[in-house]
């Protein structure tokens, strides 16, 4: 080749190299001011019970000084602000109503348990995280089409999965897929100390038993080394799986003092030994389900180990996601092998890591965890399925908020506060959201300069003092009678003789006629005695500093006007508790009214205009949104979807009753507003 | 139970298909004019062969196919603006079955063949044949069967359905026909006992969602949910395997046990063909008050 044509094949695949170089720049670089201003992609993300407002929780602040250095990105390039939830305030409720656009009137989800006309009241007919429950479509039924990828992951209603062409990893409490807990351990010994301890303990044991008493026995038939003192073994069996675990003495030292647990599945192969405070690796496991095999992945930890009697406290975690619980199933595997076992959920929902001190490390443990596997899940979930929409939850911040050992300690007047605790609290809170900012971060890394990125939560948390026992104010007023349950030796309903009963979350059932069988919703002069007594009989409540729980009554008929309640998914009272108050089912047999819980943080049945602790943070970047812009007033959670369609050049449904927030949309926003005629609204 | 058997047809000079079998008086012509008008349905009614009440059901279409990539090179080359579908010296081949066990047919199924029949006897169900129309080699053909030979399968009771306009991901299909929506979604590479144990999980999933379980906030009271036993699934038996027909939201979607909810009547089978290992779950739903049966279109799956 001579000189003068090696010079030009230089210059030329220099000039190609340029050419390569800044196409990948500029493919990263925002959309330029010509270009079209809709957004082609969606990322939502929306972890649950993320607290946001100026006064305590300041995570735009935290933002500016650099904690949150995501959020930050998403204030630099997008608009933000606050977002306010709707009554009553907690989860299927505002998803719902952020993934609609339309108030519980409209959407139909006023609760997550719910009762319809018809059915007994004993057992709710409608469950509020169900897909169908939903009256309207939520934004993935408006947005899909066969073109459109769509991955939806964790998001609380969206199972039974009902996407035609997308993916569905892991609802929430809609009733569908092998959900497997992690389960807690403990020897039968252990169990009155329990039972003492609280009542949210109790009330596992009418459920699903998320922590389980086994027999501790002298050991026999193990291989390996069985230590020093006499070794103890107990058999841990859950979801179809029997797990061996032998106690040992593992120090020579002529002391009784049991240090170490080994499990198996065979007690003649010992699979790996664990000191208290250790989590093992994970395991691959074959679960049961109704009778399925399934795959799945196991770790444990030994939370607490008693060293004289080797009472233990054990927590078997099971992998989140298997083929059941994924829609197609292979995503599951997919998934797993991408960003290793699911970690979805810290602690179990009712929380049982709130016993013992060592509770505490091991929720935080699960909780970084969770969010170390979703942002994993969401850099895998981008790079395997490239979505269009792919809306994303994390439960984790509402778990540790509600939780026994933080909320109390941070939240301001907080009669459970201990000053000496704040400092480390705030450290783990604040912990919890740069996780949650790193998950953000991953889908700001990901997403194209056609995607709209959206920042939002379903509801804030307050601090928790006290539950109200209104069903044992109706038992004192003879409205409400109750028996013991031999199986259980808890009190239980007598519904042939009742006439007035609470149920979760907000609502008070009332017929004169009686609540046994069918429901049948009362009517005339009777009913309305009685209601009119019972508001007025809750209205005279008092705790012992002479607080009044109750905010105010709503009947039925007006939830509509006064609460944007559908009014045939409703109780015939909706009550709205003052903060900090937490109405409650239980009925005891000593019928006080009042008790303080375990747990310190809640979000039910109050009211979130009034409450701040209630917001939310909403912040939204890309095609269309102004840049560098902070909403002067929180915004409505059902202004979020109408926004997001707009943006994306959809039609926004008659139906929707949020508005599309002008003031966040850039000059070629507003464009694309005007040609979907979405502007008026 | 329905059975199948394939039937050759033969062409005439002008490319005609000749059916084997005997043709209601008229329906060649109505085929030809549809074919003029550019349809690519025909319907035929046609007696039962035996006279004694075995009523037949069918379709046709071509024995061999152009592949999709050769139709693409032959556009790229500019041989065919449309290049047939039919491989040369193809011949239309049909497939009927007794269509006795499909008395239940969709009330616009019924009124598509009453329209074309007039008044039906309640005791004798006649036929429905949608057929391909090919000219000189071109086909065009009912999507639903192409979808379902692209993926070894027929599944005849699906004619007439409209996919949703779009690319829809491999191995998925959405249609609807005036009212009912056919929603397949097909697995490759499934080996047997994969497909057994994706077949017995679904079915556990289904039977799952209306047993009782612990509600969402579980509380003192609040412990147990509530589905009466006329939202449970039932299973029938189809010649491909169990079909469950349960009621469905108006979004489609399972786990309704409230009637405000139920909008359509679902019936799900989950079919494997081991020959090309593939899993096809195939959902149909109707307009909810249907009289319940078990779905034509799922009976007439059959494994290429």
């Amino acid at each position: 080749m001579s000189v003068s044509r090696r010079r030009i094949a230089v210059a030329g695949a220099a000039v190609l190299t340029a050419i390569v170089a800044a196409a990948l720049v500029l493919s990263r670089r925002p959309a330029p001011a010509g270009a079209p201003p809709r957004a082609a992609r969606l990322y939502w993300f929306i972890p649950d019970g993320l607290r946001a407002e100026p006064d305590v929780f300041r995570v735009f602040d935290w933002a500016r000084e650099g904690k949150l250095p995501n959020l930050k990105r998403m204030m630099d390039q997008g608009t933000w602000g606050y977002s306010v939830p709707v009554f009553p305030s907690h989860t299927p409720t505002n998803f719902a109503t952020l993934l609609t656009g339309t108030y519980p009137a409209v959407h139909g989800v006023s609760d997550g348990p719910m009762h319809t006309e018809g059915a007994p009241l004993e057992k709710p007919s409608l469950g509020g995280f169900s897909a169908p429950a939903k009256r309207v479509a939520p934004i993935w039924k408006l947005l899909e089409n066969p073109s459109r990828r769509t991955v939806l992951l964790s998001i609380p209603g969206s199972t039974p999965p009902e996407l035609d062409h997308g993916i569905t990893i892991r609802g929430r409490w809609g009733g569908w897929g092998a959900d497997t807990p992690a389960i807690l351990f403990e020897p039968s010994d252990l169990l009155p100390l329990r039972s003492a301890a609280g009542r949210a303990f109790r009330l596992f044991f009418l459920g699903e038993k998320l922590t389980r008493f086994v027999e501790k026995r002298p050991a026999a038939g193990w291989g390996g080394e069985l230590g020093f003192g006499p070794p103890l073994e107990a058999t841990l069996s859950a979801h179809g799986l029997d797990l061996h675990a032998l106690v040992v003495d593992s120090t020579d030292d002529g002391r009784a003092g049991y240090d170490q647990v080994a499990f198996a599945l065979d007690r003649s192969r010992p699979l790996f030994r664990l000191a208290p405070g250790r989590w093992s690796d994970w395991i691959e496991v074959v679960l049961k389900w109704r009778d399925q095999p399934v795959a799945s992945h196991m770790r444990v930890k030994v939370v607490k180990l008693w060293p004289d009697t080797g009472n233990f406290r054990i927590r078997v975690f099971f992998d989140n996601v298997n083929r059941l619980l994924a829609e197609p199933p292979e995503t599951a595997a997919q998934l797993v092998e991408r960003a290793g076992p699911m970690v979805d959920f810290a602690d179990n929902w009712p929380a049982q890591l709130v016993y013992e001190d060592e509770d505490r490390e091991t929720f935080r443990e699960e909780a970084m965890d969770s969010l170390a596997w979703h942002k994993r899940a969401t850099a895998a979930v981008f790079d395997l399925y490239k979505p269009d929409v792919f809306l994303q939850d994390t439960y984790t911040p509402n778990l540790m908020l509600e939780s026994r050992w933080w909320m109390r300690h941070v939240e301001p007047g907080h009669p459970g506060r201990d000053p000496a605790q704040e400092a480390g609290a705030w450290k783990d809170v604040l912990e919890m959201y740069r996780g949650v900012d790193a998950i953000l971060g991953e889908a700001l890394a990901h997403a194209g300069p056609d995607t709209l990125v959206a920042f939002s939560s379903d509801h804030g948390v307050l601090g928790l003092r006290r539950q109200v026992r209104l069903n044992n104010l109706f038992a004192r007023k003879g409205w409400l009678s109750s028996r013991v349950d031999a199986a259980t030796g808890q009190p239980a309903i007598d519904w042939e003789k009742t006439r007035v009963v609470y149920l979760k979350m907000a609502y008070v059932y009332v017929n004169p006629d009686g609540l046994a069988g069918a429901w049948k919703r009362g009517s005339g002069p009777a009913y309305e005695a009685l209601r009119d007594e019972v508001v007025h009989a809750i209205r005279e409540l008092r705790d012992e500093d002479g607080t009044a729980p109750l905010v105010r009554a709503v009947r039925r008929e007006d939830a509509p006007r006064f609460l944007d309640l559908p009014d045939d998914r409703v109780g015939d009272l909706v009550l709205e508790a003052a903060a900090g108050y937490q109405w409650w089912e239980e009925v005891t047999p000593d019928l006080a009214l009042f008790s303080t819980p375990l747990v310190s943080g809640y979000k039910q049945a109050v009211d979130p205009q009034a409450n701040r602790g209630m917001w939310t943070p909403f912040a939204i970047a890309g095609p269309g949104v102004r840049r560098g812009f902070a909403l002067s007033e929180p915004v409505s959670h059902v202004d979020q979807l109408p926004t997001i369609l707009t943006l994306m050049g959809e039609r926004v449904p008659a139906h929707v009753q949020g508005r599309v927030l002008r003031e966040a949309l850039s000059a070629r926003g507003e464009t694309a507003a005007a040609g979907r005629g979405a502007a008026g609204r | 139970m329905g059975t199948s058997r394939t039937d050759a047809f033969s062409k005439d000079a002008n490319g005609d298909a000749r059916p084997s079998f005997t043709e209601k008086p008229g329906a060649a012509e109505a085929r030809a004019a549809a074919r003029n008008a550019g349809s690519a349905t025909v319907r035929f009614i046609l007696p039962p062969r035996d006279g004694a009440g075995s009523h037949r059901r069918g379709s046709l279409g071509c024995d061999r196919i152009v592949p999709r990539g050769a139709r693409a090179r032959q556009r790229l080359r500019g041989r065919a603006r449309r290049p047939p579908r039919c491989a040369p010296g193809a011949r239309l081949v049909g497939v009927e079955a007794k269509a006795g066990s499909h008395a239940r047919a969709l009330p616009q199924v019924q009124a598509r063949r009453a329209t074309a029949t007039g008044p039906m006897p309640t005791t004798v169900a006649t036929m429905l044949l949608a057929a391909a129309t090919c000219s000189g080699g071109a086909c065009v053909r009912d999507p639903v069967d192409r979808f379902a030979e692209r993926h070894g399968f027929r599944l005849d009771g699906g004619r007439g359905f409209v996919p949703e306009a779009g690319d829809a991901p491999q191995g998925r299909l959405l249609a609807r026909r005036a009212g009912e929506t056919l929603r397949i979604r097909v697995t490759e590479n499934v080996g047997p006992e994969q497909a057994r144990s994706q077949r017995a999980g679904h079915q556990a999933l289904l039977e799952n969602l209306v047993e009782p379980q612990l509600p969402p906030y579980p509380e003192f009271l609040t412990r147990q949910t509530w589905c009466p036993a006329r939202f449970h699934p039932v299973r029938t038996d189809a010649p491909a395997g169990p079909v469950f027909s349960l009621p469905a939201s108006e979004r489609l979607g399972y786990g309704v046990c409230a009637d405000e909810l139920v909008r359509y009547r679902a019936s799900i089978g989950l079919f494997y063909c081991e020959n090309s290992r593939r899993l096809a779950r195939i959902e149909h739903f109707v307009p909810a008050g249907t009289p319940a049966g078990i779905s034509a279109v799922l009976e007439s799956f059959r494994c290429l």
